[in-house]
Parts: C-alpha cells; sequence; structure tokens
C-alpha cells in the first residue's frame, strides 16, 4: 500500500467553494497522488485506476499484433526474403529501446496523454504541439491502415465463402475499410458497454489461436512432419533492404507507447507501466519472428508476397489446411479490428491531452453527458480515418504512421535524457532505466535514423504534417507556455 | 480512532445519473455516521481527468446538497468523490479505505416503517447487530428478526439464536416492543427471505462471500436487492487487521 496518500485530503467536510475554481486548473505537472488504485487530485477528488497488469498488456499487445502478423509478412517477404526476420528483429530491438524510456516518463508522470504529456513536459510546448499533432496524425493513418487490412480479411472471407465474384466490380477495400471505420466510430462515441472485457479476451484468443499456428509451423518448418522447406537464399535483395523492411513494418511496433496513453488508469503504475510496455513488445516481437521463419519456410518468399496482406492465410492453409485457414481468417478479423479500435481510443486520448494544455480548442475535449464520451475528438479521429481508408495504400499508410510516431519515439528519448539532466523537483520515477545514457541515445539515434530508410512519398507526408503541426502550434498557441518545463524551446 | 460504537455507512451515489436518496432513507441513517460516495462512471473511451474537468463542480454541487440532507438529519457525514470506470471497484475500496460497517444498496423507499434483518449462525452477527440497532433506535421503525430453519429440529435453534439477537438489541438501545421475531422452515433461505422482506422495506443484511475484488455484494445482497425493490443494507464481513491503517480519518 502506498502510505499517506489518504490522510490529509480533504476527505471530510468540503472546503467552501472549492467547486468554482476547478476550470482552472493549471497546465504544470499536476500529477496528483498516485496511489496503486487511485490518484486523489489536491481537491479531495479521487481518479480510481483500473487498468491492471493484464489490460495494458492486452492495449500493449491488442495494438500491435493485428499489423506484424496479420498484414505484413507477404509485404515484407517480397522486399527482404527470409532476411525480413531481421527486419523484424531490428524493429522489437528499436522499439525496446524506446519502451525503456517511456516506461520510465510514464511512472514519473502517470498521466493521460502519454508521449505528448511528457514530451511538453520535458521539452516544452513547441515540441509538445508536434508529437501532440503528430500522435493525433499518426494514430489515424495507423488507424487506416489497420481498417485497410481489416478489409482484405473480409474480403479473404468473401473469397473463401465464393462471393467475391459476385460483388467484383465495387472496391471493395475502401468500402468495407470505410464502412468498417464507420462503424468502430459509431461505437467508440455512443456504445458504453464495458468492452475492455471483450477486447482482453479477444487477445487471449488471438494469441490461443497464434500459439497453435506457430508452434505447429515451427515443428513442421524443422522437418518433424516431414516437410521440406522451400530452399532460399536468406538475404536476396541485399543488406539495405533489411533496413527499408524494418521501416516498413516498425508499423507493427505502434502500441507500446499507447499503454501510456492510459497511464493515468494503470493500477500500481510503478510495477505494471514498465511490465505492460517492455511485456508487450518482447511477445509481440517473438511472434513476428517465429512467424516470418515460419511463413518464408512453407513458401518461399516469392511466393508469399505474391498472396499480399493475407498472406499468413495461406500459410495457414499449407500447414493446417482448411480449418487452419479459417482460424486465421477469423483471428485476422478480430486482430485488426482490435488494432483499430485501440488506436482510434489512444488518439481521442491524444487530442484531449493537446486541448487540456488549451494547444487546440477545448471544445475538443467536451464530453457527451448521455454518454460519457468525447465525442469531437472521436468524431476528429473517425472522419480523417475513413478518408484516408479510401484513398489510402497499405505501405504508404503504415510508413507515415511509423514516420510520425518514430519522431515521436525519438522525442521521448530525448525528454528523457532532458529531464533526467534538469532534473526538477517533480521529477520522481518509480522506474528508472538501466543502462542510461546509453539506451536513451541509443534509442533518439535508432529512431531518427529509421525515418531516413522510408520511400520519399511517406518521408514526404510525414514532413508535411509535422510542419503543419508546427506551424498550427505559431498560428494558434504560440503563448501556450507549460510549466514544470525546463528548456522552453 | 473510531468509536467502536460508531455505526459507519457507506451510502454510494450515481449523482450524475440522476440517483436520488429518498428522504426516508436520510432518516433511517440519521444516527450513524454516513461515508457519502458521490461517483460518476464513465466508459473507457473517455480518461477520468477528462471527465473531471468538466463534471466536477457539478458533482460537488449534487454532493453539498447530498451533505446537508444527511447533517440537517442528523448523521455525521464524510464525503468522497471519485472519477472511475469500475463502480464496484471504487465502492470496494473506499468501503474498506473509510473502514465501513455496511453499504447501502439504494433502491426507491416510500415509506420506511419495517425493517427485516435476516439472521443466520455464521455470519458476523455482531455487525448486523450493531448495524441494526443504529437503524432500530428510531421510535417509528419496527424490526423483524428472520432466520430460515433447514428443517423442523432446527427451529427450536434458530428461536434460541434470535432470542440472543433481540437481548442484545435491547441492551443497545432498541425498545424491545418493536423488535418482533419470525422463524420459518424453507428448502430455500433465499427465497423464504424475499417473500418475508415483500411487507417489509428495508432489509439489514450480511454479506455472504469472502470480498473478492470487484464482487463486493455477494450475489445473494443483489438478488434481495433486485426482487425486493427496496433498499437493502449490506453488512460488511470484518476487515482484515492489516486493513485498519488505510483507514482515512474522521475528520468530518
Amino acid at each position: 500500500m502506498s502510505d499517506g496518500n489518504d490522510g490529509g485530503s480533504a476527505l471530510g467536510g468540503d472546503p467552501p467553494g472549492d467547486g468554482a475554481v476547478v476550470g482552472s486548473s493549471d497546465p504544470a505537472v499536476d500529477v496528483g497522488d498516485a496511489a496503486d488504485e487511485v490518484t486523489v487530485l489536491e481537491s479531495g477528488t479521487e481518479l480510481e485506476r483500473t487498468i491492471g497488469l493484464r489490460g495494458g498488456l492486452a492495449i500493449g499487445i491488442g495494438t500491435m499484433v493485428g499489423a506484424g502478423i496479420f498484414v505484413f509478412p507477404g509485404l515484407a517477404a517480397g522486399q527482404a526474403g527470409p532476411a525480413a526476420t531481421l527486419s523484424f528483429g531490428l524493429g522489437a530491438v528499436i522499439a525496446l529501446l524506446v519502451a525503456l524510456p517511456t516506461s520510465e516518463l510514464a511512472t514519473a508522470m502517470p498521466k493521460s496523454g502519454g508521449a505528448y504529456y511528457f514530451i511538453s513536459r520535458g521539452m516544452g510546448s513547441a515540441f509538445g504541439a508536434v508529437v501532440g499533432i503528430g500522435l493525433w496524425l499518426g494514430l489515424v493513418f495507423a488507424s487506416a491502415f489497420y481498417l485497410v487490412g481489416f478489409a482484405q480479411y473480409a474480403i479473404a472471407v468473401l473469397a473463401e465463402l465464393g462471393a467475391a465474384s459476385m460483388v467484383a466490380d465495387l472496391p471493395l477495400v475502401a468500402v468495407l475499410g470505410v464502412g468498417f471505420g464507420l462503424v468502430l466510430t459509431a461505437l467508440s462515441m455512443f456504445g458504453t458497454e464495458n468492452a475492455t472485457k471483450l477486447q482482453n479476451g479477444i487477445v487471449s484468443l488471438l494469441l490461443g489461436i497464434l500459439l497453435v499456428f506457430l508452434v505447429y509451423g515451427s515443428l513442421d518448418t524443422l522437418g518433424l512432419f516431414g516437410r521440406q522447406t522451400v530452399p532460399e537464399e536468406f538475404m536476396p535483395f541485399g543488406t539495405l533492404s533489411i533496413f527499408t523492411t524494418a521501416a516498413l513494418v516498425f508499423t507493427s511496433y505502434l502500441g507500446f507507447a499507447q499503454v501510456a496513453t492510459v497511464a493515468g488508469e494503470i493500477t500500481n503504475p510503478g510495477r505494471n507501466l514498465p511490465l505492460a510496455m517492455v511485456g508487450s513488445v518482447v511477445v509481440v516481437g517473438v511472434l513476428y519472428v517465429v512467424t516470418i521463419l515460419v511463413s518464408t519456410g512453407a513458401f518461399g518468399s516469392a511466393r508469399l508476397a505474391s498472396f499480399g496482406e493475407t498472406a499468413i492465410v495461406e500459410v495457414a492453409r499449407s500447414y493446417l489446411g482448411f480449418p487452419g485457414a479459417v482460424a486465421i481468417l477469423v483471428a485476422g478479423l478480430f486482430a485488426t479490428v482490435s488494432s483499430a479500435n485501440a488506436s482510434i481510443l489512444s488518439s481521442s486520448r491524444a487530442l484531449y491531452a493537446l486541448s487540456r494544455d488549451a494547444l487546440v480548442p477545448t471544445q475538443l475535449a467536451r464530453i457527451n453527458l448521455r454518454y460519457g464520451t468525447p465525442h469531437v475528438a472521436l468524431a476528429l479521429v473517425g472522419g480523417p480515418t475513413v478518408v484516408l481508408v479510401a484513398v489510402g495504400r497499405t505501405e504508404v499508410l503504415a510508413e507515415v504512421a511509423s514516420f510520425l510516431h518514430l519522431v515521436t519515439y525519438g522525442l521521448i528519448c530525448v525528454a528523457l535524457i532532458a529531464l533526467r539532466r534538469s532534473n526538477p523537483a517533480w521529477y520522481d520515477p518509480s522506474f528508472r532505466i538501466p543502462g542510461y545514457p546509453v539506451v536513451p541515445v541509443l534509442g533518439a539515434l535508432a529512431s531518427f535514423s529509421l525515418v531516413a530508410f522510408m520511400q520519399p512519398l511517406s518521408q514526404a507526408v510525414g514532413v508535411v504534417v509535422a510542419l503543419a503541426a508546427l506551424a498550427w502550434y505559431f498560428v494558434y498557441a504560440r503563448d501556450v507556455r507549460l510549466k514544470g518545463v525546463s528548456s522552453d524551446a | 480512532m473510531r468509536n467502536p460504537d460508531d455505526v459507519r455507512v457507506l451510502v454510494p451515489v450515481a449523482v450524475l445519473a440522476g440517483q436520488v436518496i429518498p428522504d426516508q432513507l436520510t432518516r433511517l441513517l440519521s444516527e450513524t455516521t454516513v461515508v457519502l460516495l458521490a461517483y460518476h462512471e464513465i466508459p473507457e473511451q473517455t480518461a477520468p481527468e477528462q471527465a473531471r474537468e468538466q463534471f466536477e463542480s457539478k458533482v460537488r454541487d449534487e454532493l453539498d446538497e447530498l451533505v446537508s440532507a444527511f447533517e440537517s438529519a442528523g448523521a455525521t457525514v464524510e464525503t468522497r468523490l471519485v472519477f472511475t470506470h469500475d463502480t464496484d471497484q471504487t465502492t470496494e475500496r473506499i468501503a474498506t479505505e473509510a473502514d465501513c460497517d455496511a453499504v447501502l444498496l439504494s433502491n426507491p423507499a416510500p415509506t420506511i416503517d419495517r425493517v427485516i434483518v435476516p439472521i443466520k449462525e455464521d455470519i458476523n452477527l455482531e455487525t448486523i447487530t450493531k448495524v441494526a440497532a443504529a437503524v432500530g433506535r428510531r421510535e417509528d421503525i419496527e424490526l423483524t428478526l428472520f432466520h430460515a430453519a433447514e428443517d423442523d429440529d432446527a427451529v427450536s435453534e434458530g428461536e434460541r439464536l434470535l432470542d440472543e439477537v433481540a437481548n442484545e438489541l435491547a441492551v443497545l438501545g432498541v425498545c424491545r416492543e418493536h423488535i418482533s421475531r419470525v422463524v420459518v422452515v424453507a428448502q430455500n433461505p433465499l427465497g423464504a427471505l424475499i417473500e418475508g422482506a415483500a411487507d417489509h422495506d428495508v432489509v439489514v443484511m450480511g454479506e455472504e462471500k469472502p470480498t473478492l475484488r470487484g464482487r463486493l455484494f455477494g450475489e445473494t445482497s443483489d438478488r434481495v436487492a433486485e426482487q425486493t425493490v427496496g433498499p437493502v443494507l449490506v453488512v460488511r464481513r470484518p476487515l482484515d487487521p492489516e486493513a485498519d491503517d488505510a483507514d482515512t480519518g474522521d475528520s468530518g
């Protein structure tokens, strides 16, 4: 138990008139008194912490697993051959280098908003604005990417049912992706059912299906059941392809930092935040690497690439027959939906954090009294998402999402260094990373350099978004000063 | 330190959902220390901080009104104000921290004259008696002690048990004329209780199952509240000794 959190926090009679000053709450670092299960604010109001370690892991894994396994294997194998395993491994290492600093910052500032909050407090409001807006749009791109993936799976299901030919002249990806994007947005605006348990269940189910598939596939690949793996050159496209592919598939690791966006709701944050973030990266990293090994073992990368986004279904079919294909199709539908849903929710949290600091109009964070949901913010996520689904290409959506996140991740590492050096009085993380300063320096360098390996189009879109965010800051919010900041840029 | 005779009752109120505590209930609890828990449950799409910024002053206003209602009835009041995704977890936590003897499951109560108190051997008799006395000392209240015996042989034992409780209640200041005793033989004690509670307004009953997180109310009390459509005072099981340091003090 955390001692002394509840002693004098005005639990008895109410101080007169303190209801009147609530709106003027300082945007500074008012971390509140974070106990294991509750944050007690100065006014005596308590915010319950309700997400445990399982829930945190489910958010991290649920966000990530949709992409790496169910969308990328075919694309990645097409770009790097079997060496795509190295690309996924490299991505996992970079994600870990960032997850550790993020954990430390999150335990020091267990508040809603995650990365935006750390960077605005560590480096000032200009960086904060770029990161906050970048996160919002980065997650919009990510959600669009997941929805395109979902549409591919829905089409594969139709094909399996033999119904694809009936609707062949429709732009199915756009129709299904946009349609489901609208459904998800509407559900998040008007649905008040407890989706967390559902999400936890879906993630458990997914991991179960994947475990069976991957264990069987691995054993089979190793020749235990007499299978001949397709012999192939490990690095058919050269060393560079490993890095460009890593840049592409890094989207599969956008998710651990989403745990930090709900840091204010995680129980026992000092323990559960680092475990959830690092744990989810390790779990999905292992799954991805094994998936690529199994997939390329089954078909060889050229054939795998020809299956496109739903390549993993064919892999499952080759190992486990029709039931395997069905299981993976179902898993793919769930996984992409769960990723898209988690990203939409995180994105609205990012908008909320921006509006709390008045970097965007405060109306954006309005909560609908009837449903209790931030409907404006959710609409501002769902709207652009479906537009992107309608026009976007998988690779570009993925890379722009990665670009915007990588900039944020790099800055998280820089913010950690800045905060450790200036060491303000409020900075008291309950988890301190090992290997400082090597880990954050490497994390920052790796994040920024991965951007260099992306397609020019993705880089251009990413740069435009970042510049637009900066322009917004100078036009709208130049006067915003965030206290708790060491050096305001 | 709290006075051992003091009865502390947790009253959770979903303030913004329009939940009100009927005047009758306010008066029933006038001799207790009321821990008023004003909570607002929000969906997980919404950060609790976000809801707080928008709703805190409104919740405080509602809470202040409730406080004055209880105080003018004579109760001592402490308050908690929580934004949460999970009401059960919050209720459980506050009940433990504030060291409450009972939790009120509120239901509409047009009149409160008759209170039924189901008694079993193994359920926390001491605290149930204490809570029942705090409620039953009021002159306009009739207490019915209720026991469901398994078979005819157990009836006399049940009567003896109710006598003990009645004596203890009298010691605690409840007028003997206001205490009646009912022992029934029933295969289904819960059904018998719900039947017996039909002509009563409030049930005071012990919490049955071990307190598991998120399951504060053993299903029994919830079902009683549902089926009798009246308020239920759920008397909590004794706390572990080490949980006492989570006591929040009696600053109110």
